[in-house]
C-alpha cells in the first residue's frame, strides 16, 4: 500500500472521502425531521403508541388517547407473574411522587391469560392507587406485541413511545431514570 | 422479527442473546486470529474477557451517573443490572481503556493486537446487524423497492440486512487483503465500517437528527477521515522502520522485532 505514503494519492483519497461524504450527508438529510407525531401507531420506540380503550377497576372505560399531554408509563402485567408483583410497589411509589407533575402509570392486566378475581385481589392487597385496566380479549396486549411479562412502555406527552423495558422487576430508580427527560419536556 | 424468544416459562430478549453469542464467537475468532499473527491466543482471549467485563461495568456506571438524581435515593438499585440501563458510550470507553492498559502491561504491540482482534470485531459487527434484524431496531425508512420488508406498519428498507451484507463484504476485503503493515487490517476495517454506516444511515427510519442532518453520518465521516490519517501515519512509520531495518542490517545492528519500531514484544 505504498500509495498511502504517496502524498498526492493520499490527498486525493482524503479529499474525495471528505467531499463525497459531505455531499451524501447533504443529499440524505431529512426535510422534516420532526415527523414523529405523523408516524403510524406501532409498539416501537419512535412511533405513536397504539391507542386502546379498556375497562378500569370501576368498570369505567379508559382510553390511552385521552392521556395525551401526560407522560404515561404503560405496564402490562399478570397476577401470576412474580416480577410483575415485585415491581408494583415501585410503580405506585413513582406514580404517587410525580402524578401532580403530569405522570400517569397505567397498568394493563393481561386478563385473557390471568384470573380477573386474582388480579383484583392483588390490586387491593398492594394498595395500588394508579389506574388499572383489564385486557379481557387480549387485543390490546397483542397490539403491543407483549411477549415477555412484565413489559413496560414509556410514553411522552406527545403520545410517542420513548423507551421499552422487557421483563422486570423494575426498581423505583430505574423507572425514575427513564422518566427524567420525559417529565422535563413540556 | 423475534424480539423475545420464549423458552417455556423463560422469556429471553433475542437481541441480548444474539449479542452474547456474537461476543463469545468473536472472542474465539480473535483467539485464532492472534495465533495466526504469532501472538498467544489465550492472552488475547483473556484481554477480550477483561475488556468485556470492564465494558459492562463502565456502561452501568455511566448510566447511573447520567441518571444520578434517580439513583441517589436508591443506591441498592445500582447493582440491579438490566439490559436497558447501560450507557453504550461509557461502556465502549471503559472497555477500550482497560484493554489498552492491559495490553500495555502485557507488553503487547497495540497495532498488531488490533489486527489480531479484527476478525473478532467483524463477527461482532455481524452479530449486531443480526440482533437489530431480530429485534426490529435500526429499522429502515419506508420504501417501494421490491426487496423492501414489511415492518412497523410499512414496507421499509431492510437496513439491518444492508448492514449484514456490508459486514460480509468488509470482512472479505479486509481479511483477503495482505497485511502490509501493523494496524492495516484494523485501520481498513474501521474506515470501511464508517463508510458503510455513512452510506446506510441514509436509508434508516430511526436516525437522530440535528437540523435535519443525521448525526450518525457526521460521526461516521469524522471516524473515516481520522482513520485515513492514522493509516497514512502507520504506513509511513512502517516504511521508515523497514528502511531503518535495511540500514541496520547493513551496519550489523540488531533489528527490531515489530515493524513500527516500538519497543514491544510478541507474547
Amino acid at each position: 500500500m505504498s500509495w498511502l505514503i504517496d502524498a498526492r494519492r493520499w490527498t486525493m483519497l482524503f479529499s474525495g472521502a471528505f467531499i463525497l461524504g459531505l455531499a451524501w450527508i447533504f443529499l440524505s438529510r431529512l426535510e422534516n425531521p420532526s415527523g414523529g407525531s405523523n408516524a403510524p401507531p406501532n409498539p416501537q420506540v419512535g412511533f405513536t403508541a397504539p391507542s386502546f380503550t379498556l375497562d378500569s377497576l370501576s368498570g369505567e372505560p379508559i382510553s390511552l388517547s385521552d392521556l395525551r399531554g401526560k407522560v404515561v408509563v404503560l405496564n402490562f402485567w399478570a397476577s401470576w407473574c412474580p416480577p410483575c408483583r415485585a415491581e408494583m410497589p415501585a410503580m405506585n411509589a413513582v406514580y404517587e411522587k410525580s402524578r401532580d407533575q403530569g405522570l400517569v402509570v397505567l397498568g394493563v392486566n393481561t386478563t385473557f391469560q390471568d384470573d380477573e378475581n386474582n388480579a383484583r385481589q392483588a390490586i387491593q392487597e398492594w394498595g395500588l392507587t394508579f389506574p388499572i385496566v383489564f385486557d379481557r380479549d387480549g387485543v390490546s396486549s397483542r397490539g403491543y406485541r407483549v411477549q415477555a411479562m412484565p413489559t413496560t412502555f414509556f410514553i411522552g406527552r406527545d403520545g410517542m413511545i420513548r423507551d421499552i423495558v422487557f421483563g422486570g422487576p423494575l426498581s423505583e430508580a430505574l423507572i425514575a431514570s427513564k422518566l427524567e427527560i420525559l417529565m422535563r419536556n413540556e | 422479527m423475534f424480539p423475545v424468544i420464549q423458552l417455556g416459562p423463560l422469556s429471553i430478549q433475542a437481541r441480548g442473546l444474539i449479542l452474547l453469542v456474537a461476543f463469545w464467537l468473536s472472542a474465539e475468532v480473535a483467539e485464532r486470529g492472534a495465533k495466526r499473527l504469532g501472538l498467544r491466543g489465550e492472552v488475547v482471549y483473556s484481554l477480550a474477557f477483561v475488556a468485556a467485563v470492564a465494558g459492562v461495568i463502565g456502561a452501568r456506571i455511566g448510566y447511573v451517573l447520567e441518571h444520578w438524581l434517580a439513583y441517589q435515593s436508591d443506591l441498592g438499585a445500582i447493582v440491579a443490572l438490566n439490559f436497558n440501563t447501560l450507557s453504550p458510550l461509557a461502556g465502549a470507553i471503559a472497555g477500550v481503556l482497560v484493554a489498552y492498559l492491559s495490553a500495555r502491561r502485557k507488553g503487547l504491540a497495540h497495532r498488531l493486537l488490533l489486527d489480531a482482534l479484527t476478525p473478532g470485531f467483524i463477527v461482532l459487527a455481524g452479530g449486531l446487524a443480526l440482533a437489530d434484524l431480530a429485534s426490529g431496531d435500526a429499522y429502515g425508512s419506508p420504501s417501494s423497492l421490491p426487496w423492501a420488508i414489511e415492518l412497523w406498519g410499512a414496507a421499509r428498507h431492510p437496513t439491518p440486512i444492508y448492514q449484514l451484507i456490508a459486514v460480509v463484504a468488509i470482512g472479505l476485503i479486509v481479511l483477503k487483503t495482505d497485511r502490509v503493515f501493523d494496524g492495516a487490517r484494523f485501520g481498513w476495517f474501521v474506515a470501511l465500517s464508517a463508510s458503510s454506516r455513512l452510506f446506510i444511515e441514509a436509508f434508516r427510519g430511526d436516525s437522530e437528527t440535528f437540523g435535519g442532518v443525521r448525526t450518525a453520518q457526521v460521526w461516521s465521516l469524522l471516524v473515516l477521515l481520522l482513520m485515513l490519517v492514522l493509516l497514512r501515519r502507520w504506513a509511513k512509520s512502517a516504511g521508515a522502520s523497514a528502511a531503518n531495518d535495511g540500514h541496520s542490517r547493513g551496519s550489523g545492528n540488531p533489528k527490531h522485532e515489530v515493524g513500527h519500531g516500538a519497543s514491544v514484544r510478541r507474547v
